[in-house]
Order: structure tokens, then sequence, then C-alpha cells
């Protein structure tokens, strides 16, 4: 009787005791789970278009871009043109990335430079530079700190690929002249609507040594070799009098683009054309993913008024 | 010779650029169609004169036709 009283006794503390346990096993994951030291470090996430820290907007009035697929053969990238009250620019020819989360950042504006892993962001500047950044981030981007500088919210903007964010932001001056080079390379992390990191981007400079330059060589002469002036695998005609194909330049090949890279066109030709005195360029784009598929719309088109189709 | 814009052919879109660099803006508008599975597009080379009006342009995209598209793996 009494040692069945005393068994009773030691299994109901054996109970409270592994509820205790639990208690404060849980009560510590919760609590790590909520401090600045865990791995979920959670960030402000301003508003899109707004700014924080030593960071000044950049509203979408202050500065225009126009970003179009590139019409270079055998390219799956972007065309950015672009402008403000400080500069003005035109990169055409594939400068730019389609953004996705293996390009997490490609750049509008910026006068930072440009390193391996994409745009660098410099701040504070040297007084006369440039200060205004306007770059672009796949659609999973909430928000992105520039360094312990601030936060800037993404904000979706007519002119992009669909998804696609803009970042903009100005950047803090100095009020003494310098080198633009030597102004401090800022990392970028970017922000899910949580505020919790997704990447961060240090800032790395273009190495200069013998085995990169080898390497980007040989990229170079195979983008050369998947391209011809005579043939190839896209071509057109036209019976239109007086239009005359000066250069046509089309790819050796059409390979689909691997399904995790970001991209939506393929061009598989770019002629050169001449027609009463102006200078065209006619190129064919094609599903970037599945050459053969139908292609996706084109952002930002809009029909020409005519007849019914 | 200008086209009437209702004898504009149909399917053609437009991308528009906006008033990016007023002394040149030759490099605006982008015009494409889409044939079969594919777009096929027609921009004004910019800083070549004269700058072609939305129709001549419009007239060199609508008389292209694709003579040669191989995909290659069929």
């Amino acid at each position: 009787m009494i040692e069945d009283a005393r068994g009773r006794h030691d299994r109901e503390r054996r109970r409270i005791l592994t509820a205790l346990v639990l208690v404060v096993a849980i009560a510590a994951a919760v609590a790590f789970a909520l401090s600045d030291s865990g791995a979920a470090t959670r960030y402000g996430v301003p508003a899109p278009g707004r700014v924080t820290g030593s960071l000044r907007s950049l509203g979408s009035a202050d500065y225009q871009y126009w970003v179009t697929p590139t019409l270079n053969p055998g390219e799956v990238s972007l065309d950015i043109s672009a402008q403000d009250a400080h500069s003005t620019g035109s990169c055409v020819g594939g400068c730019a990335n389609y953004v996705g989360m293996g390009v997490p950042i490609s750049e509008i504006k910026g006068d930072g430079g440009e390193g391996p892993r994409g745009p660098i962001v410099r701040a504070p500047l040297p007084h006369g530079a440039d200060p205004n950044y306007v770059l672009l981030f796949p659609a999973n981007v909430a928000a992105v700190r520039i360094g312990d500088l601030g936060t800037v919210g993404a904000e979706a903007t007519p002119g992009l690929p669909v998804g696609d964010k803009v970042v903009a932001f100005r950047a803090p001056q100095n009020t003494t002249n310098g080198e633009l080079a030597s102004a401090p390379a800022q990392t970028l992390t970017t922000l899910d609507s949580r505020g919790h990191a997704i990447a961060t981007l240090a800032p790395m400079t273009v190495p200069t040594t013998r085995a990169w330059v080898l390497r980007q060589r040989a990229l170079y002469q195979r983008e050369q070799r998947l391209i011809t002036t005579h043939g190839g695998r896209c071509g057109v005609t036209s019976q239109l009098a007086g239009l005359a194909d000066e250069a046509p330049l089309s790819v050796t090949s059409i390979t689909a683009l691997a399904p995790t890279a970001p991209g939506l066109f393929l061009s598989c030709m770019e002629d050169k054309y001449a027609y009463q005195g102006s200078k065209f360029n006619v190129a064919i784009l094609l599903n970037a993913h599945h050459p053969g598929a139908p292609p996706p719309g084109l952002w930002s088109s809009t029909p020409v008024p005519g007849p019914p189709a | 010779m200008e086209l009437d814009a209702r004898a504009r052919p149909p399917g053609i879109v437009e991308i528009v650029q906006p008033q990016l660099f007023a002394d040149q803006d030759s490099s605006a508008p982008l015009y494409a169609r889409r044939v079969g599975d594919a777009w096929l597009v027609v921009q004004a080379r910019p800083g070549f004169a004269p700058n072609p009006s939305p129709d001549v342009r419009i007239r060199v995209l609508d008389s292209l036709h694709i003579a040669r598209l191989d995909l290659g793996h069929k």
C-alpha cells in the first residue's frame, strides 16, 4: 500500500518535472527567435518609396527611365536609358540583367561603378558627384538596407519587367571634393516584407588577376562564336521598296535559358536596316526559357490604334 | 507620305519612351508585333538622322516577315 503510494508520488513528480522542462525550453526558443542575436533578426521596412537614416527620398518625378529588352542576338538582358537633373545616360546592347533570386540587383542609374556581383553603391559621396541611385530588384524584395546609412522601401512602378521594383534614393554627400572611387562602398541587404534579410551583397571590386582576364576573354570569344552575319537561325524578309538590310546578325544556335535564371526574352537576331535615310534595328524576341512557346507580353506596351484585327 | 491612323495595321504595340534626352529623341518609341510565338521588333537607331516618324516605323514593321526561325531541336 505504502509502496503504491510512493510509486504514484514519483510518477506525479516526474510528470511535473517534464512539464516544467518543456515550458522552459519553449520559452527559451521563443526568446531566441525574438532576440536580435538570433538568426531571425528583423529590420524596419519603410513604406514603398520612403527612406530612413541619412538617406534622402527620390520621388518618381525626380528621374525618368526607359527599360526595354535588349535586341542583341543571343542575349537575355535589358537596355536602359535614364536621366535626372544631374545626368543622362543610355546603355544599349544588353547592359543590365533581368533581376531574380540569382541576380538580385541591377542598376538604372548610379555613380558608384560596377562590381562582379552588380552595381556598387558608394556613400557618402564627394561634393559634385551625382548622389542619385535608382536600382532594380525582384518582386520578393520589400526594402533594402544601404550599409548602416538607412533603409529604402522598394516600389513597384510602371515601365519595368512585370513584378520588378525600384529602390531610389539620394545618398549623403560630403562638403569637400574628393575621388569618387575612394568613397566607401556599402553592403546592401535585401529585406522581405517582414524585415528579414533575404541576401547580403558585400561590395566587390572587379578582380584584375590574369585568371579573371582570361576567363572574361574566353566568355567574349564564346559569345562571338554564337552569332553570325551569314544565315543563322533567324531571318526576316521585306518587299518594301527602298528598305535595305545593311548588317544582318543572327545566332548560330538557340539555347533556352536555365529554369532558375531570370529573364523573359531571348533575341535570336538583330538586323540593321536603312529606309528613306533613317536607320532601324529589327529583331526577333523569343520566350527565353521556352523558345518556340508563346512569349510573355512586352511590359509597358500599348496597342497602336488601327482597324479591328 | 504619312499613313492615315485608321489605315495602321492591327496587332502592333508600341512602347513609348518618356521624354528622355529632349535634344536627341530618335530612339523613341519602339514598335512590335506578335508573329507566331515571337515578337518582331523595330527600333529606330538612336543618333541617326532623320528621325523617322511613327508611321514610317510602323510601315517598316508591317512589311517584315519572318523568313527563318530554326529552333534546332525539333
